[in-house]
């Protein structure tokens, strides 16, 4: 009996020493997915030389919010896909080769952790670039501008921010416009909005018209667009409308690992470059152009460089 | 309206981008998505989970000891049914949700390997078919009465020929509800697999919801035949196959 138990103990003292239990006794499954090459751990030096090496670049890719990145009628189309398509062409230059894409799925949860992890080199999710979400990872220059207003039903009579004072409003769940909203409100000394955290935009333009929510606030492009695709008409006339206030204003950066400038050099120039071929203004028109869904002037707005050369 | 896309999205999934097939793993798995999708994760993680769970059950199983074992195999024996009982205990005590999420968040941070969601999904269930497997082969094993095994060795029989001649196919027998059970409950709690974006039927189902929310209702009923069909069709199956056993035993 005393033999058995000290010779368990050794073959258990043996087998622990093995990397672990899961890999033991999953090996079916990690033969597997070993077999079909992994990729290493993302490398201490920068994000370029990554990319020049492997000749591809990961970019994490919004999926849900019109116009950015959505399906529509089973395509997967945006702004940010045309974007960053036209925009990994030239940053040729930069890297010193052709390199391809790989499109990797995030989520508003996601955008900004698989960037600081490295799961992806570039993510292009309508991220709005603020000082919080700057202490974690870093941000291009600005590639698209808006601001952020409430929208709300037209049959309720004309609004604007100041009627929402109290009222319940709509939110997205992890996006900025709650904290924004917030601060708007104290500093002007209004009663505080109630907050309502809806999945998708397309869930809360539908709350909204339910009547469960007295408006729906985020990224005014974004709302309207959804609204739009939902079969709804938006403006004075229609179903619904924004208030002509904004609360916020919001940059839109592709998001970049943190103190990375080689990297982040790399896709400046890039958007450089896209604004100085003409190709920028070409697919803002596609999108935020007069006859769009949601037509977004582009006013004084510029990616150009300072001085090239 | 577009009732036609609408039901080859939850069949077959969207042709997604040229750009988001990972290049390292079968493109046959990423571009497949809906209910197609579902029903390739559900077989190879039975397939997996089955070899796992035979071996973990095996490894568990309370058999009655041989006597004249060598002091090494029985040491090597009672380490290794220590290591499938911690694993398996470590992984029925946690959630499915929780797994799905385990095996989807930890890999890239912990290993440095970025895996694509189907295989998040083939691996999570694999885990959890061979767990709870194991539990069904070790239970089908203690319903095998011992006094067989005496019979067996009166008459002679060595242990290979008797395990698979006799106590594999009582055993089977024994088991065959709780397996039919185990794949239908796999195949439902796939489902889950839609929390991390793996193009399965019910993620299909809440994009497309979320694009045409008038036709939520439409989508919801594809969604329900999708997955009441093909588990009443393999429950009916088993039960038939049942009956007919049950006939010929009591004839």
């Amino acid at each position: 009996m005393k033999n058995w138990f000290i010779l368990t103990l050794a073959a258990v003292m043996v087998l622990g020493c093995q990397p672990a239990a899961k890999e033991e006794t999953g090996s079916t499954e990690t033969s597997t997915t070993a077999s079909h090459g992994s990729e290493t751990k993302a490398p201490s030096g920068s994000v370029l030389d990554k990319v020049k090496s492997s000749g591809k670049v990961l970019i994490g890719i919004g999926q849900d919010a019109a116009p950015f990145g959505y399906r529509d009628n089973n395509e997967l189309v945006g702004f940010e896909f045309d974007l960053t398509r036209a925009m990994v062409k030239h940053l040729k230059d930069y890297v010193g080769k052709d390199v391809e894409i790989e499109f990797v799925p995030v989520t508003d949860e996601t955008r900004i952790s698989w960037v600081q992890s490295g799961e992806v080199d570039l993510s292009a999710c309508h991220t709005n670039n603020t000082r919080k979400r700057d202490e974690n990872i870093d941000f291009s220059i600005p590639y698209f501008w808006d601001g952020k207003s409430v929208m709300y039903r037209v049959k309720d009579g004309p609004k604007d921010l100041k009627d929402f004072a109290g009222k319940t409003i709509g939110i997205k769940r992890s996006s900025s416009s709650e904290g924004e909203i917030k601060a708007y409100f104290e500093k002007q000394g209004w009663a505080a909005p109630v907050l309502k955290q809806y999945d998708n935009h397309a869930a809360g333009i539908q709350a909204l018209m339910d009547g469960q929510v007295d408006g729906f606030t985020d990224d005014s492009a974004i709302i309207i667009n959804t609204a739009v695709l939902a079969g709804n008409k938006v403006g004075a006339t229609g179903d619904l409308v924004t208030t002509p206030t904004k609360y916020s204003n919001a940059y839109f950066g592709l998001g970049v690992r943190e103190n990375d400038s080689d990297w982040r050099d790399a896709v400046n120039y890039a958007l450089h470059d896209l604004w100085l071929s003409g190709e920028y203004q070409q697919i803002y028109e596609k999108w935020f152009g007069p006859n769009s869904n949601c037509p977004v002037p582009l006013g004084n707005n510029r990616m150009e460089p300072f001085v090239k050369g | 309206m577009n009732w036609e896309t609408h039901l080859r999205g939850l069949m077959l999934g969207y042709p997604p981008l040229p750009e988001s097939v990972n290049r390292d793993y079968p493109a046959f798995l990423q571009t497949t998505g809906g209910l197609a999708l579902t029903l390739l994760i559900t077989f190879f993680s039975l397939i997996f989970g089955g070899a796992l769970g035979t071996l973990l059950g095996l490894l568990r199983r309370d058999a009655p000891k041989e006597t004249r074992r060598t002091l090494l195999r029985r040491g090597v024996e009672g380490g290794a049914r220590l290591l499938a009982n911690g694993f398996v205990e470590g992984v029925r005590g946690l959630p499915i949700m929780l797994l799905v999420l385990l095996c989807y968040y930890l890999p890239y941070p912990v290993l440095g390997v970025r895996i694509p969601p189907f295989l998040v999904g083939i691996f999570a269930f694999s885990l959890y078919t061979g767990v709870y497997l194991s539990e069904i082969v070790r239970s089908g094993f203690r319903s095998i009465d011992p006094g067989l095994r005496y019979a067996g060795r009166t008459l002679g029989l060595p242990p290979r020929i008797f395990f698979f001649k006799v106590e594999l196919p009582l055993a089977l027998r024994a088991m065959k509800p709780d397996l039919i059970n185990l794949a239908i409950t796999v195949f439902k709690d796939t489902s889950t697999l839609a929390m991390v974006g793996v193009a399965e039927i019910t993620y299909i189902g809440r994009q497309t919801m979320a694009a045409h929310p008038k036709d939520y209702a439409l989508v919801l009923g594809v969604i329900l035949i999708s997955y009441w069909v093909p588990a009443t069709l393999l429950s009916l199956f088993a039960s038939r196959t049942e009956k007919a056993r049950f006939k010929m035993e009591t004839l």
